[in-house]
């Protein structure tokens, strides 16, 4: 559905061009939820706003959907990290989720529907009038997911969405991903640089190395479904993968030295 | 959070909170009835034709704007107040939407707002009653001098506060609805003018002064009708009541004006004020 390709991209020319990644390759298929993870700095958010089409990266190829992405393409939904700037403070919550769905050509009904719905999802419904600001940084958040969900994005783009959330409402708003993802059916790239939250929520783990940004590694995630955060957190299969990844972020060279001793 | 402070607050008996309510009112007018009283007393005792006493001044108002001439409007309301009043906002509405599509063209564009800056630094230096000369010269007498010389005193303001407002808008707010395939027009009515919008009124609160000062003057420079020109000829004339009478007509106005367009901010910021922020 989603495919990276041989993806460069550099800031700057001449002495003062920056490599900020150099090479990444990788697919999402449909259905599936694959996290991205690396260390601060590493280039994720750039990697993100080339794939939605925001920022025309400097070498290699993304296809969505068999086509190259050249703008923002259709059917295609981003939640960000900074939910604050990335709601509208002027429109309720009610109206922010119905703002994307102006250009849809839907009927006032099925508008009214898709809005109440997502809003059911995220457990909103009662907050449908209240101005984002009224509302704690939780449940801004949802809001932007819910946003993201009545779209109904063939795929949607997560940019580091819990890091600025409390650790509790994190877990909640990570168990929420999962909820609306077994049942709209939908595809995920979810961006972080937190590792438990990485292996947690993906089927599918990208590794990311130090800028100039490569693949490290991508690994399969087998944890059982429907995942718990205490009881998946437990498994000896779960602490083996976060170890694993957390080699590979903190010295990607010597990752299989660290292993042996 | 909110609705739960106010709802332990309305514990406390309706009786108390209105008499507070009302002593605040009270202290508010208080020194202002004051001062009028003892104006009044000093004025009164003084007698002379150049200290006219407020009850006076008031009194003329009255006349003036509700009981003299003939049929539903005052001779005051159809000659001045009226003739005024359509040239203030017809040079104030001018203003505005010049100000705030220039504005919003130069906060979206900075290439725009490069070729534009110097010429709009120069024009803005330049005081707008000393432009009158020019504005006659071009217009004529008639009353599109006064609209324009209105409207381009009164456009800097919002002019500058739009550019402000627009720029102030984070680029994640662009950056959100290029994901989500906002149109253009949509992203003008939905995002730039309300996330401007705080910083437009508060340009527009500005402009509205500079607007009833620019229509006096030049009612005072080259007319034959409205409030300024009546309060000039009143003053020629030594019919001081009726000077004094304009004067606080124009007081009265400027207060309504600003009046309505409290209640417009109110209306267009309400989601500013449930968010907690004061807006001026």
């Amino acid at each position: 559905m989603l495919v990276v390709e041989n993806l460069s991209h550099a800031y700057g020319t001449g002495t003062h061009r920056h490599l900020a990644l150099k090479d990444i390759s990788f697919s999402v298929n449909e259905g599936e939820l694959v996290s991205i993870v690396g260390p601060s700095g590493c280039g994720k958010t750039t990697l993100l706003r080339a794939m939605a089409g925001l920022m025309p990266p400097t070498g290699g190829q993304i296809r969505f959907l068999g086509e190259p992405i050249t703008g923002v393409p259709g059917g295609l939904a981003m939640v960000f990290q900074d939910y604050r700037g990335s709601l509208f403070p002027w429109l309720t919550v009610g109206d922010n989720v119905r703002f994307p769905l102006h250009t849809a050509k839907l009927g006032k009904a099925e508008v009214a529907e898709r809005v109440g719905e997502s809003l059911a999802a995220v457990g909103l419904t009662n907050f449908e009038g209240r101005y984002p600001t009224q509302l704690s940084g939780g449940m801004q958040q949802r809001a932007a997911i819910a946003r993201a969900l009545a779209y109904r994005p063939k795929i949607l783009l997560m940019d580091e969405p819990f890091a600025s959330v409390d650790a509790q409402t994190r877990e909640d708003l990570e168990d929420l991903v999962l909820q609306v993802r077994d049942r709209f059916n939908m595809t995920i790239l979810f961006v972080t640089h937190d590792i438990d939250e990485s292996v947690y929520l993906a089927d599918r783990v990208v590794v990311l190395s130090k800028p100039p940004t490569y693949v490290l590694t991508t690994l399969d995630i087998d944890l059982p479904r429907p995942r718990d955060q205490i009881m998946t957190k437990e498994l000896p299969e779960f602490i083996h993968l976060r170890s694993d990844v957390a080699r590979l972020i903190r010295r990607p060279d010597t990752s299989e030295l660290a292993v042996t001793s | 959070m909110s609705a739960g402070t106010r709802a332990d607050t309305s514990g406390t008996s309706i009786a108390v909170r209105s008499t507070k309510y009302l002593s605040r009112i009270a202290l508010r007018w208080v020194v202002l009835v004051a001062l009028i009283g003892s104006w009044q007393l000093a004025t009164v005792n003084l007698s002379s034709p150049y200290w006219v006493p407020p009850f006076t001044i008031i009194r003329r108002v009255a006349e003036l704007w509700l009981t003299s001439g003939e049929g539903i409007l005052s001779t005051s309301m159809a000659q001045d107040v009226l003739p005024s009043l359509a040239r203030m906002l017809g040079g104030f509405l001018l203003a505005m939407v010049l100000a705030i599509v220039v504005g919003v063209a130069i906060g979206l564009s900075d290439a725009f707002g490069d070729y534009v800056d110097p010429i709009l630094q120069f024009l803005r230096a330049a005081p707008p009653p000393a432009l009158i000369p020019v504005f006659l010269v071009v217009f004529g007498t008639g009353d599109q001098t006064r609209v324009s010389l209105i409207a381009f005193g009164a456009a800097w303001p919002i002019l500058l506060n739009t550019i402000e407002g627009v720029r102030s808008i984070e680029s994640i707010k662009y950056e959100t609805s290029a994901v989500f395939r906002i149109p253009l027009r949509l992203r003008l009515t939905h995002i730039v003018l309300p996330g401007a919008a705080s910083k437009i009124l508060a340009g527009i609160r500005t402009s509205l002064s500079i607007g009833l000062i620019l229509m006096v003057i030049s009612e005072m420079v080259a007319s034959s009708s409205g409030i300024g020109f009546r309060i000039v000829q009143a003053q020629r004339s030594f019919a001081l009541v009726d000077m004094w009478a304009g004067i606080l007509l124009l007081a009265i106005l400027g207060y309504l004006l600003n009046q309505v367009l409290t209640v417009v901010e109110r209306r267009i910021l309400r989601w500013h004020r449930l968010a907690g922020h004061e807006t001026s």
